[in-house]
């Protein structure tokens, strides 16, 4: 789907301090994938995204979306309805007076026959379950839901690919919990997530994970195989999620016990099937 | 002692009279002692925001009665100026609230601008970069533009700081930062109670750090407290929290997903280590019921 290669950027390059935020990428993004990037403050997460819809383009190396370079100016407009976008706060994304012309905006401006468009805009507001404020203004809606209706507006584009970057950092609970189901449901229907978080409780819903350090790749893998390392995650300015804490240390005490749990809900599960203390064997 | 911070049956209303009117607070209470770390939580626009710029005399009270350090704030004679002084405002991204060309101007601007003399302004500055850990040699020439966010956090935290506040308000102080040092803010923010005597009152998404710093938690629902306590009092409680669309520690979660699987199990833990006690102590972990 994505293809980088030998991916750099230098901010300023021709200024006295310049800036290297990428320092040499390769990853290949694939089709169907969950891609979870994180990694500490300032270690060039977000200039990534940024070369994922051809936001920024390399200062040297390659991206390739579906074997369209991203330097090609001819490519541009097909990339960027490819891969959707969606940053972290939700009213510099809005633009219209109302929600159903907001999420229209991008398929209008492509020239879509207009049952098309209405057909488009009511999947999009019924994925991320906003069709009963349709009529509303987005400045009336909640930081949780303005972000879903720019989510909407990026998949009424039919993006093969869609970019999170940070996109729930703003949220209050439930908020994150509603956006997190909605980029779960836009995977199970074949849409290519890549998102960017610094919680690591998100991040275990990821099907991959990638850690960035000082402008590289550090780590790649499974969830279970990124934070089965959890020294390593630290040194690296990051964590594992607690519930992964827990598990690995009731580990440590029962070693038949996961090692590395990362839900909730499996953690209380594999507890359950020790007995209460105090009874007896039955 | 004088409460720090006392909010009495507090209302707001935001263009009053005016189509666009809007309601924050429908009578508030709430109370915050000196020396105090209290976190205010609750969905998004239940009135924390609003709630908040009462306490340095952003907002005046509309109706019900604010008082902060024993001075009335329904009080026309009050003076802002030096209530601004004693109560520091850290706000979200506070990053983007640097404007000096250098790290030292900008913490100095404050106490500046309130007319201490130049070596006194020095001491400030120098104080405040230690407390938050940026060096004074190393640091109070650099350019800001050329700071990572997490630096520029610390010097907007030491352009506060450098006031001498008693009563430090943050507003989502860890948004946006990774987990080292969003560890590293919390426990700046527990050491400045200590090393500055300072009362300090926090708005947070992150039920993790409310979970781990405060001494007592307000729960805050369409502009009316709806639940206080400690933090063990509150995230035991989490289908009332869930319902306000909040949520608990994660391990906290453990011990609510375990006791509705029938496990009679405390749930009114915070850390990983008092949950691993708790579950070492009432699953008999060493007979794999797993077999």
């Amino acid at each position: 789907m994505i293809a980088i290669e030998d991916l750099h950027h230098t901010y300023d390059a021709d200024r006295p301090h310049p800036v290297m935020a990428l320092r040499g990428i390769d990853l290949r993004i694939r089709e169907g994938e969950y891609a979870v990037v994180i990694g500490r403050n300032g270690s060039g997460k977000s200039t990534l995204a940024k070369h994922l819809n051809a936001l920024l383009l390399p200062t040297q190396g390659d991206v390739w979306v579906q074997d369209m370079n991203t330097k090609d100016p001819q490519h541009l407009t097909a990339i960027r309805h490819m891969v959707g976008m969606v940053f972290q706060v939700p009213d510099n994304q809005l633009v219209a007076t109302v929600v159903e012309e907001d999420v229209a905006f991008g398929p209008e401006n492509m020239g879509l026959p207009h049952h098309e468009l209405g057909e488009r805009v009511d999947q999009s507001l019924a994925t991320v379950g906003m069709t009963e404020h349709r009529g509303r203004p987005p400045h009336l809606l909640s930081a949780g839901q303005k972000q879903r209706v720019a989510i909407a507006g990026a998949i009424a584009m039919r993006p093969a690919c869609l970019v999170l970057d940070e996109a729930t950092s703003m949220l209050d609970p439930r908020g994150r919990r509603d956006v997190l189901d909605t980029v779960r449901r836009l995977h199970a229907q074949g849409i290519t997530i890549v998102t960017i978080t610094h919680l690591m409780c998100e991040a275990v819903e990821g099907t991959r994970i990638i850690v960035m350090d000082q402008g590289a790749v550090a780590m790649d893998g499974s969830p279970h195989e990124v934070f089965s390392q959890a020294g390593k995650l630290r040194q690296l300015g990051l964590d594992v999620p607690p519930v992964a804490q827990l598990a690995e240390q009731i580990h440590r005490r029962q070693p038949d016990f996961p090692e590395s749990l990362l839900s909730v809900e499996a953690c209380a599960e594999e507890l359950c099937r020790y007995p209460p203390s105090g009874e007896a064997p039955s | 002692m004088s409460p720090a911070v006392q909010v009495k049956d507090l209302h707001h209303t935001y263009l009053p009279g005016t189509p666009f009117e809007a309601v924050s607070l429908q009578g508030m209470n709430m109370e915050v002692h000196q020396g105090e770390i209290v976190s205010i939580i609750g969905p998004t626009g239940s009135g924390k925001s609003t709630l908040i710029q009462h306490f340095n005399g952003l907002i005046r009270p509309q109706r019900g009665k604010v008082t902060v350090l024993g001075q009335d704030l329904t009080d026309e004679r009050v003076d802002i100026r030096q209530l601004r002084r004693q109560v520091g405002m850290i706000f979200q991204s506070p990053e983007q609230q640097l404007f000096e060309q250098y790290v030292g101007d900008d913490i100095a601007f404050g106490p500046r601008n309130f007319g201490l003399d130049a070596q006194e302004v020095r001491r400030r500055v120098k104080d405040a970069m230690e407390i938050v850990g940026l060096d004074f040699q190393q640091f109070k020439d650099r350019l800001t533009f050329t700071l990572s966010g997490g630096e520029m956090r610390k010097v907007a935290i030491a352009g506060v700081l450098a006031l001498k506040p008693r009563i430090l308000i943050f507003d989502e102080p860890t948004c946006g930062l990774d987990p080292a040092t969003s560890g590293e803010f919390l426990s700046k923010i527990k050491e400045l109670r200590q090393s500055q005597e300072a009362t300090i009152i926090l708005v947070s998404h992150d039920m993790e750090s409310v979970a781990q710093l405060s001494d007592r938690v307000y729960v805050i629902v369409e502009g009316r407290g709806v639940l206080q306590g400690t933090p063990r009092q509150i995230f035991s409680q989490s289908e009332l929290l869930r319902g306000y669309g909040l949520d608990c520690p994660q391990v906290t979660q453990v011990m609510h997903a375990l006791r509705s699987r029938g496990r009679r199990v405390r749930v009114d833990l915070l850390s990983v280590g008092e949950a691993e006690a708790e579950i070492s102590k009432s699953f008999d972990l060493a007979r794999t019921g797993a077999g």
